[in-house]
């Protein structure tokens, strides 16, 4: 900004000072609502919507404008700045819940999971984030997010291999996870078992009924313990699938 | 253990979706500091902010170098050509890095130390 300009901002400033008008704060408000928009846009994705944050960066401009002081030869936008994104932190800190951030990729993460065993079946290889982000209308960003998440045990996976014996977390909760508790019923199990050919079959008799670890079935057929682990999830997925049509 | 300070440090391009890459890395970073969510989200804006600039100035490459101890991240800036980090800062810039980090320094290089602390 120019020394003139820098003149006329504080001229409007000290007119307003002198009067209180209303109007002329108005007016101040109105030329610097752009530094709202700017900074609301930066707190974006936080899981606080973008119209919430625009009307706390505005109201914080309101307060920015009524209490600044042209005397003290400081350029508006340095003083109303700190101002307003202390009220937004401000904001989050009083309004928001403070799980906010896990929670949105708390949320995010069953659709994420989803799509990731979709596109691996349907393209069989695992797919890239942007595929993820494209099937979910996230952005491949957040897909990233929510993977690393997970990885840092931030988010637990239920599939997630917890042992040497490559028994997953969603064994061990069993008998507190409603895909389970449906199992129970014979008729829905014998249904969902309509879903998988012989081997599929096989390996959940061996390791659901003969309570064989994956490394002892992967022995058994002859294939890596890794096979069996993606076998399983695309069992589990396809058992899923076929309750879920029921 | 040693204690000596690491710099994990990243080269950017002047291309503007490199960011993304600059807003995990910083994110990891913050997060081996045990900064909460929210003070992980101020330093990828902090980040995103410099890397801006400097590719409003004249789109040199962008060294951040980041320091990372419990409570404490140091973020270090310099352009590839030696220009001013904040060459291309808007009237926004050094405002919104001020109030989000706990201490912004000009060095005699051009270069931009950045100190966020819990």
């Amino acid at each position: 900004m120019t020394e003139n300009n820098h003149l006329n901002e504080n001229s409007l400033f000290e007119e307003y000072k002198q009067t209180g008008n209303i109007e002329i704060r108005n007016a101040i408000v109105e030329k610097y609502y752009y530094m709202a928009k700017v900074l609301a846009n930066k707190f974006l994705n936080r899981g606080v919507e973008y119209d919430d944050l625009l009307q706390v960066a505005s109201l914080a401009l309101v307060k920015a404008a009524e209490r600044f002081e042209p005397s003290m030869q400081n350029k508006f936008s340095t003083f109303a700045t700190p101002t307003i994104i202390g009220e937004i932190k401000k904001y989050f800190r009083d309004k928001a819940s403070t799980i906010r951030m896990p929670r949105k990729y708390y949320e995010l993460y069953p659709a994420v999971k989803s799509a990731y065993e979709t596109l691996s079946q349907e393209n069989d290889k695992p797919p890239t984030p942007e595929e993820i982000a494209d099937m979910t209308g996230n952005t491949s960003e957040d897909v990233i997010q929510v993977l690393e998440m997970v990885r840092s045990g931030n988010i637990t996976s239920l599939d997630e291999e917890f042992d040497e014996e490559g028994y997953s977390r969603m064994e061990a909760v069993g008998d507190e996870d409603p895909a389970f508790e449906r199992l129970e019923t014979r008729d829905l199990y014998e249904r969902a078992m309509e879903a998988l050919d012989e081997n599929e079959k096989r390996v959940v008799e061996m390791r659901y009924v003969m309570g064989m670890s994956q490394k002892n079935i992967a022995d058994e057929f002859g294939v890596s313990q890794m096979y069996i682990s993606r076998l399983e999830k695309k069992i589990y997925y396809k058992m899923r699938k076929k309750l879920e049509s029921n | 253990m040693n204690k000596e300070k690491k710099t994990i440090e990243i080269r950017l391009p002047a291309v503007g979706e490199h960011a993304r890459i600059l807003r995990l890395a910083s994110a990891g970073a913050a997060d081996a500091c045990g900064f909460d969510v929210d003070m992980i989200e101020d330093v990828k804006v902090i980040v995103s902010e410099v890397f801006t600039s400097i590719l409003e100035a004249d789109g040199t490459d962008a060294v951040f170098g980041f320091i990372p101890s419990p409570g404490k991240l140091e973020v270090h800036i310099r352009t590839g050509s030696g220009e001013p980090v904040l060459k291309g800062a808007n009237e926004m810039t050094l405002p919104i890095l001020q109030a989000l980090a706990g201490s912004v320094e000009s060095d005699d290089e051009g270069g931009l130390k950045l100190v966020i602390e819990k």
